[in-house]
């Protein structure tokens, strides 16, 4: 597991109140509580506060797992 | 006007509404609101909408909530004005713009807002443009309308001394259609009106007098489509695509009503593609619950699927009707493709989409291989449509939206020459 993916989960577990144990790279928004339309805005925002990168609204809407966010998380740069 | 004014104008007679009206176009002699202080109460309110707990969220519609919570939040909005006007520099101050000249942007006034009917939601991105340019608004809802303004404006006031200025400089008023003298006197008031809305209602704003100054901006009764190439999607983007066609129950202007697929007629591609797609919408008609059908609206569905089958369209559908899938041979306008209607009509080449494209034609959601994209978003570009979104963009408003910048229509240029030598 990438350390991308490690702070991932633990923000999205902090942020969903789920334990690390039910995330898993195919999990997307609708499997977990909370993670529904408005969930994932605020993911997309506590994503941009604690990691310094700004998910595009585009890219965001198209984001279908955890996995698809680790991508996109590895190829942004972090914000100045 | 002080900040410590009701924001909810209970409508009870006109003199009283000309008064309100008054007092907002007179108010606002104290210190002005910065733009960027406009941008952290918008972010503050975006909070507020994600915020569970939140008595926001049970107080208006859910859809649509969540891209409205995005658009808020003042990095979207920075975006969003930087899109018409390069920076945010000339809203703070003079901003040079070369030959010795710089540019200021100041509000345009008083915007007066007439709700859709059929989604009022739509009007708070105008009126989030308008606020963060300065101005001071005046929402109009229809007295049959859920009022899905207040509920922001009160959250707005308990967020932030400017929270609670900015939501002080909107009035909410709630009148019926037939109350023309009202109408009126919110129309003389405006120095920009915005109309949302079918032909009736943003002709009979239109026709009401205004300032000689007053700028219209106008968001009326625009169909959109979309146009899919099968090479180009996978199942999630055809997902996304089938999301566009069911939010809003088909009813906002942005909502595709006909999906023209690169395809031959009868192929295995166009019949992979209508399977991939039938069980796409089938899910997203579960996820995004309709309004409860009348008697009417029901007898139009039955109707439509009588009238596809009979012009050759192959159809499939619920056993009730609650999602309708119809392949035709080609695009039928007698077809009303409304609360989860679609129409696939499959096509060889672009000229079919473009024989087709309505004079009031508003979005083409688009997932074209990359020479057709760029040909299809040049030549329909020139046959009206006003945006290019990709599948699961289809409802997000944007600036420009209709094709209308909407900082240039809400703020006056002023032009100064530099150096007061």
């Amino acid at each position: 597991m990438s350390t991308t993916e490690q702070e991932l989960k633990k923000l999205m577990a902090n942020l969903f109140r789920c334990s690390e144990g039910e995330l898993t790279p195919e999990t997307g928004p609708g499997d977990i509580n909370g993670w529904d339309s408005l969930g994932h805005v605020s993911l997309m925002t506590e994503i941009q506060n604690q990691f310094g990168k700004h998910i595009p609204v585009e890219d965001a809407i198209e984001i279908e797992s955890i996995a698809d966010i680790v991508d996109l998380l590895d190829n942004i740069e972090a914000e100045s | 006007m002080s900040s410590a004014v009701n924001i909810r104008f209970a409508y009870d007679s006109l003199p009283t509404f000309a008064a309100t009206l008054e007092s907002l176009r007179a108010g606002g002699s104290g210190r002005r609101i910065a733009v960027d202080d406009r941008l952290d109460a918008m972010d503050a309110l975006a909070r507020e909408i994600l915020n569970p707990a939140s008595e926001l969220r049970r107080q208006v519609p859910s859809q649509g909530l969540a891209y409205l919570a995005t658009f808020l939040q003042r990095s979207y909005l920075e975006a969003l004005i930087k899109r018409e006007i390069d920076s945010l520099e000339s809203l703070r101050g003079y901003a040079d713009v070369g030959g010795r000249k710089s540019i200021r942007r100041v509000p345009r006034g008083v915007v007066c807002h007439w709700l859709a009917g059929n989604v009022p939601l739509l009007a708070m991105f105008s009126w989030a443009v308008s606020v963060v340019l300065g101005n001071k608004n005046v929402m109009r809802l229809s007295s049959r309308q859920q009022d899905v303004v207040s509920p922001f404006l009160e959250t707005l006031q308990g967020l932030s001394g400017t929270g609670e200025r900015i939501a002080g400089e909107t009035v909410v008023a709630s009148f019926p259609s037939s109350d023309t003298e009202s109408h009126s006197v919110m129309s003389a008031v405006a120095d920009a009106r915005i109309a949302w809305g079918g032909e009736e209602a943003v002709t009979a704003v239109r026709s009401l007098a205004a300032s000689w100054e007053c700028d219209d901006v106008v968001f009326g009764p625009r169909v959109s489509l979309a146009v899919i190439d099968p090479d180009f999607v996978d199942a999630k983007a055809i997902g996304r695509l089938a999301t566009d066609a069911v939010i809003f129950d088909q009813l906002a202007c942005s909502s595709p009503q006909c999906v023209f697929v690169k395809a031959p007629s009868g192929s295995d591609k166009l019949a992979a593609f209508r399977d991939a797609f039938e069980t796409a919408f089938r899910k997203a008609t579960k996820t995004y619950p309709r309004h409860p059908l009348d008697f009417s609206e029901s007898y139009l569905i039955e109707l439509d699927r009588a009238r596809a089958v009979l012009e050759g369209g192959r159809v499939a559908h619920d056993t009730s009707t609650r999602w309708t899938v119809a392949v035709m041979p080609a695009p039928n306008d007698t077809i009303q493709c409304a609360n989860h209607f679609i129409q696939l009509i499959p096509f060889d080449s672009l000229q079919t989409v473009y024989d087709y494209i309505p004079l009031n034609i508003q979005t083409a959601v688009t997932q074209l291989g990359p020479k057709d994209y760029e040909s299809f978003t040049e030549e329909a570009a020139h046959r009206g449509v006003c945006r290019f979104p990709r599948p699961g963009e289809g409802n997000n408003f944007e600036n420009p939206w209709d094709g209308i910048g909407l900082v240039s229509r809400l703020t006056r240029a002023v032009i100064r020459t530099n150096g007061n030598r």
